[in-house]
Order: C-alpha cells, then sequence, then structure tokens
C-alpha cells in the first residue's frame, strides 16, 4: 500500500475540531493562532489546518523560508518551546523569519512535531501577538493535542478519536519495534509501515499493539498483498529463523 | 577521604560521572545506571520510566531489552509501583507482590509470568516536579533496608541529572522538550531495534546489543545510530 498518500477523507475536520476545541488554555494564555502542517520525509508540505490569517502567514513563511520554529522542531525530532519572537536567539538563528514576524504583528510562535518517534506526519505551531511565555499546563495541552492529531492521521476510520483515549495505542513500544520490522518487510519508510500497522488493524479489528505483537513474535509478516497471519503457540518467543537478506 | 565503604558504589559513581561530562547519549547512560543497579542492589531487573506529560509512562531504560520486561514496566501506567511513586513522589516499597495483587491486579499478574516477586519504584525528581521513577525488581520476595534506598535515590539523581542535560546544544531548553527528546530517542531506538531484527532474524535483546556495538565501534552516539538504521540507513554491520 501506499502509506504516505493522506490517510483518508475528514480528517482535516477532524483536526479542524481538536485544534478548535483541544487548546483552551493556549488561547487564555495569548496563543490564539493555530496551524497544523502536513510534513512528508521532514520537509512542510502544506497546511491542514488554519485557524485564522496569522496562523496561515507563520505557516506559509516557515515553508518558504525554510525557517523557524516548526522547521526547528523537524530538525531536532522535538518540541520547540522557547522561541518568542523578541527574543535574541530566534532573530540571531532566524533573520529573516525573525524580520517577517515582526513587521506581521506576530510575538510568539512555538511549534510541537506531531510525531510517533523517528516518524513525524507533521507539525502544530501556536502563535500569538504578544510576547507569551509558556507555561506547564500550556505545554501538556499542545503536547496532548499533537498526540492527538498523530492519531487522527494514523486513524482510517472516520471518527475523530476522543481526547480521554489520547494515551493512544499507536505509541506503545511494541508498535514501534514493530514499524521497524515491517519497514524492512515491505521495504518502505517507516510513517509508511505505521499506517500500514494502522490498517491491518483495522481490517483485522485487533488493536496495533496486538498487530505489533503478532509481528515481533513472527506470526505475521507484511507483504505486497496485505498481512498473512500464522497462528501459533500463544507465547512463542521469535523465532530466529529468518531469511538471510541484509 | 582514606576508606570509602563500598568499592563497587564507588567505582560506579566515578564511572556515571565520568560519563556525564561532555558528550554522552541519554539512552547509553542510562542503560548504564541500570545495569550498575543490578549489581549495586542486588535486583534482578531495573528499568527507567519518564511521565509522558499525556497520562502515560514510557520506558527510557532497562537492564533487559526483551518485548515482555519491556511491556512490563511500561504497564504501570495505568498501576503500579512506578504510578504511584509518581503521584506521591515518594519511594514505593513492595517486598512481597502477592499483597498488592488487589491493588494493582494486571501489573502482578504480569509481573508473575516473569518471575517477579518484589517491586520497588523510587521518584525522580527535579526539584518540586517529579518526572519519573526507577523501577526495581525482585525474583525473590525481598526487602531492600535504608542504605540500599539510599544508593537508589543516589542513582535517581544521576539519571534526573542525565536526562535533564542531554540536549546541551540549545540555550535556555524548557523541562518539556528535555522529556520529549529523551521519550523519542527511546522510541527511535525501538523502531531500530525492530529494522535489525527483521533484518538479521535476531530477538529484541540481541538487536539492542548490536545497535550497541555498532555505536561503539563507530564511535558515535547511541541515538544517532538507531535513527539512521531506524530511516533505513546501513550502519557498519547491520
Amino acid at each position: 500500500m501506499d502509506g504516505t498518500s493522506h490517510p483518508r477523507a475528514g480528517y482535516q475536520d477532524a483536526v479542524a475540531r481538536l485544534c478548535s476545541t483541544g487548546l483552551p488554555r493556549s488561547a487564555a494564555s495569548g496563543l490564539t493562532s493555530v496551524a497544523v502542517s502536513r510534513v512528508v520525509e521532514l520537509r512542510l508540505e502544506g497546511l491542514i489546518f488554519a485557524s485564522d490569517q496569522r496562523a496561515r502567514r507563520v505557516d506559509e513563511l516557515q515553508e518558504t523560508l525554510g525557517e523557524g520554529p516548526a522547521v526547528l522542531a523537524l530538525r531536532v525530532g522535538g518540541p520547540i518551546f522557547r522561541y518568542d519572537i523578541a527574543a535574541l536567539p530566534g532573530l540571531e538563528e532566524w533573520p529573516s523569519f525573525a524580520r517577517e514576524m515582526a513587521a506581521r504583528d506576530v510575538g510568539s510562535v512555538y511549534a510541537a512535531p506531531v510525531q510517533v518517534g523517528a516518524v513525524i506526519l507533521g507539525v502544530l505551531t501556536v502563535s500569538g501577538p504578544e510576547v507569551v511565555g509558556l507555561n506547564a499546563a500550556v505545554v501538556r495541552e499542545v503536547l496532548t493535542v499533537a498526540n492527538g492529531i498523530a492519531q487522527i492521521l494514523l486513524d482510517p476510520l472516520p471518527d475523530a478519536p476522543s481526547l480521554s483515549s489520547g494515551a493512544g495505542d499507536a505509541f506503545h513500544l511494541v508498535v514501534h519495534q514493530a514499524t521497524g520490522m515491517v519497514s524492512v518487510q515491505l521495504g518502505i519508510t517507516l510513517e509508511a509501515a505505521l499506517l500500514a500497522l494502522r490498517a491491518a488493524s483495522f481490517s483485522s479489528a485487533l488493536s496495533m499493539s496486538e498487530i505489533s505483537r503478532q509481528v515481533v513474535r513472527r506470526e505475521r509478516r507484511f507483504t505486497d498483498g496485505g498481512s498473512d497471519w500464522t497462528p501459533g503457540p500463544q507465547t512463542l518467543p521469535p523465532t530466529g529463523q529468518r531469511d538471510d537478506n541484509g | 577521604m582514606t576508606d570509602f565503604p563500598n568499592r563497587e558504589l564507588y567505582a560506579s559513581l566515578v564511572y556515571l560521572a565520568d560519563n556525564l561530562v561532555a558528550d554522552f547519549d541519554v539512552v547509553d547512560l542510562l542503560n548504564r545506571l541500570v545495569s550498575s543497579s543490578l549489581s549495586l542492589l542486588n535486583v534482578s531487573a531495573a528499568g527507567i520510566l519518564l511521565d509522558d506529560q499525556r497520562g502515560s509512562l514510557r520506558v527510557l531504560a532497562s537492564s533487559s531489552e526483551e518485548t515482555h520486561m519491556l511491556e512490563l514496566l511500561e504497564l504501570q501506567g495505568s498501576g503500579g509501583p512506578c504510578r504511584d511513586a509518581l503521584t506521591t513522589s515518594s519511594v514505593i516499597e513492595v517486598p512481597n507482590l502477592d499483597a498488592a495483587r488487589d491493588r494493582w491486579p494486571e501489573f502482578v499478574a504480569a509481573a508473575e509470568v516473569l518471575g517477579i516477586q518484589a517491586a520497588y519504584a523510587v521518584p525522580l525528581r527535579l526539584r518540586e516536579t517529579t518526572i519519573g521513577a526507577l523501577n526495581l525488581l525482585c525474583d525473590d520476595q525481598t526487602v531492600l533496608g535504608p542504605e540500599d534506598l539510599e544508593i537508589a535515590r543516589l542513582l535517581t539523581n544521576i539519571a534526573t541529572i542525565g536526562i535533564i542535560n542531554h540536549r546541551l546544544t540549545s540555550q535556555q531548553t524548557l523541562l518539556a522538550e528535555q522529556l520529549q527528546s529523551a521519550l523519542n530517542t527511546r522510541i527511535v531506538i525501538e523502531q531500530a531495534k525492530g529494522v535489525i531484527a527483521e533484518r538479521t532474524g535476531v530477538d529484541m535483546a540481541v538487536a539492542f546489543e548490536m545497535l550497541r556495538t555498532a555505536a561503539r565501534s563507530s564511535r558515535r552516539p547511541l541515538t544517532e545510530v538507531a535513527a539512521e538504521i531506524a530511516r533505513g540507513g546501513t550502519s557498519a554491520a547491520i
């Protein structure tokens, strides 16, 4: 399957809904603009959601200039919570971005990747007109929403996941191990492998961690035609015998 | 300073402190730390868990890279000694897990399968914040004395410093950034273990050893090599 295509129609609505309802503390602190960009192979690839004109401008500028917290978040593979536009580190590092932002009435920009480990599916950017510091509650909120967006982008089901289920089955460590294995089995990227696991979970009505345990126990193998499941003893350890490709 | 009562402890501390200087890899450091805790405290398994700020506990390091053990550690997010250590910010002592069956039915049942009979959790504290816990598991009913717990606390302090400082490159970094970045590091390692396991046919524990060997022989950080392998690059000998 082509895992890098957009997962399903309607996901944009789900992302919009989550961004509009999931960030009350962030908005109250002055970070009133929210944007979500799709990321493909560590590059910004266009907007999924923008709450307003400011959000759109911040995102477009980062994509065009290749500067800004969202770009840095992709480079370091983690959230960037320390930049306000007036602060010197930002100005030094991103001269054009900082200049443009200041001219466009943007005081703060923070970014968190929508990611599952090395797999980065998007970036969530919050911004506001004033210089705003982040407190722990806002940080938690932003990370929770980024998590929720990851689930939406992974989810082939039409209904959006609720924030209360935000712990996210996709984030169990056995899923990460299986993602690595499936990426080799199909010769695809980790992102595509993660989506393949999600699709197998959907079609078999097993959770992602259950599917992943089968993969790690080598009871399930992904091939071009889908995934083959070989029922084995329940507690079979990894067999250790595999093809000698390497 | 003539007599240090516990030579092994002294050697471990010097070793860990040496690792904290200059460029260090957080997962590598914490793995050394959990290994040290096995011999220093005479426990059979140890792990370090972090609060992911989204309601779950995530494994950062474990004395065993075997999937079942990692899952037992992580299971405590929904109830277990580590969850309690986080919420109460104090040491949780369960010398006999049998007695905790009603308290954490899922955790105790899973621990039993792996032959674990006693569990301890020591919070990782940074000033007023508790960021995670050191989990000590024993395959016998075991009482850890005050001296043991003192050593455990010392180890958690080193772990906390390691987690907070591992991304020194950035100027004023927030705690939340540090924690997220440490957690992601671990996820990338799991993905790389999967890639190696599939390419070479080994299990997850051996895959981790191969990853570590590859990092050491190329004198590069574990995390960097893991990310390269996870993204499909072929690193030395894997």
